[in-house]
């Protein structure tokens, strides 16, 4: 095929003229390889200058908003809650555990993707919410796993739950209750459960 | 020195302009090839490796052998319905497309194979996909069944224990399509966009 003997030319010509320009930035590189040696120690003196400030501070507290979940199918015995958490106050935390007025127990686990294979695993040791930071649950990511549903998640009626963290504590939330294959909050791919703008709702936890 | 630097930086600069000019001539090159493959109707690379016959229950309990799919387009897809995102968002996509294919949906064969026998029984399929359009299939049967299906089409299906002493599974969530000869002809992702996916199950079974 003539098309497949351009691409092959094509393709040596781009290899070609990379290889020489590669070779023109290495030159450059070693120049610029001094100063910027510099400027990373300098930079690292200042945030060593941070930290020591910070332990003279408590921390001011996490905020926990857009805690969602989903309407399950019937027989469904697992859901999926996300929820996002902001760490605002100067010291790290961790999310522990929590708990769904309608699942006996509740997991943190995260899921993965990797050619297109699904994995799900328990966050060991709890989810770090470092400090000055905002750690979104959400689909194909973090979330949480609720175990042995003991009710039906329905659209529009929110559930009662708790977060458990390290340092702040219990967080008391309310999962706002999307359709079943909602991928956000407010909804994207059903209808926004009625009333509810943006849903769940914003709780904040001061220390 | 600076007019030195100056040239070396102007030479680099047409140099890379180069580079991205033949890039994309050869980006062009390959995708014109790829869409004349799609336009021929060709299934995808080692697609006779993927597929083969089985014989599983249904969410009525009744025996479905892959015999019936013959003719038929068909979509495939693996998962369980201890699952609290990726399974039920397909199931639900699923639905969804079936209904943007409006009358032509009916040619289509869609498949919910269980990776969870033991849990998933046809009765809780049939329970669980009562929420879905009803055109799905659910299938479940014996462990070796199972296995033996995983097997044919390549899926990684694993039990993961978890600390209440229950199990979760990891598995391949790609949906396979094929086409009404049996050769595996694309896969739906869920990272795919809805608009993307819907483009292909339209020419999956306009081709037939």
């Amino acid at each position: 095929m003539q098309s497949i003997k351009l691409n092959g030319v094509a393709a040596a010509v781009a290899g070609l003229l990379a290889t020489v320009v590669v070779a023109l930035d290495t030159a450059a590189a070693c120049e610029k390889h001094d100063k910027a040696a510099h400027a990373q120690t300098k930079m690292t003196r200042v945030a060593d200058a941070g930290t020591t400030h910070n332990h003279a501070q408590s921390h001011a507290g996490l905020s926990v908003e857009k805690a969602w979940t989903r309407a399950t199918p019937p027989g469904a015995k697992v859901a999926g809650g996300f929820v996002t958490i902001t760490n605002s106050g100067k010291e790290p935390d961790k999310l522990v555990g929590a708990s769904f007025a309608l699942s006996k127990s509740v997991e943190v686990h995260e899921m993965t993707m990797t050619d297109g294979v699904m994995r799900m695993n328990e966050v060991e040791g709890g989810l770090a919410i470092a400090p000055g930071t905002s750690v979104e649950l959400k689909p194909g990511s973090y979330h949480l796993m609720f175990m042995d549903l003991t009710g039906t998640p329905k659209e529009s009626e929110p559930v009662k739950g708790t977060l458990r963290f390290e340092k702040a504590g219990e967080i008391a939330i309310e999962f706002a209750v999307a359709p079943i294959g909602a991928k956000s909050i407010d909804g994207a791919g059903g209808n926004t459960p009625a009333g509810h703008g943006h849903g769940g709702h914003e709780m904040k936890h001061q220390h | 020195m600076a007019a030195k630097v100056s040239l070396l930086a102007r030479i680099r600069l047409v140099l890379w302009g180069l580079v991205a000019v033949a890039a994309v001539v050869v980006g062009a090159l390959f995708l014109g090839q790829m869409q004349e493959a799609a336009r021929q109707g060709a299934s995808l690379p080692g697609a006779a490796r993927f597929g083969g016959d089985f014989e599983l229950v249904d969410q009525n309990s009744k025996t479905f052998s892959s015999d019936s799919l013959k003719g038929r387009p068909y979509a495939v897809f693996f998962g369980f319905t201890h699952c609290p995102d990726i399974c039920p968002t397909t199931l639900f996509e699923m639905t969804r497309h079936l209904e943007a294919l409006g009358p032509k949906a009916d040619r289509l064969q869609v498949l919910f194979i269980t990776v969870d026998p033991a849990r998933d029984t046809p009765e809780q399929l049939q329970q669980y996909l009562s929420a879905f359009d009803p055109r799905i299939v659910g299938l479940s049967g014996s462990e070796a069944q199972i296995a033996d299906v995983a097997k044919k089409y390549r899926i990684v299906a694993e039990k993961v224990v978890t600390s209440d002493g229950s199990y979760t599974m990891n598995h391949t969530a790609t949906v396979f399509l094929f086409d009404g000869k049996g050769a595996l002809t694309s896969t739906l992702s869920w990272e795919e966009d809805e608009k993307t996916r819907q483009a292909k199950l339209q020419r999956l079974v306009d081709r037939g």
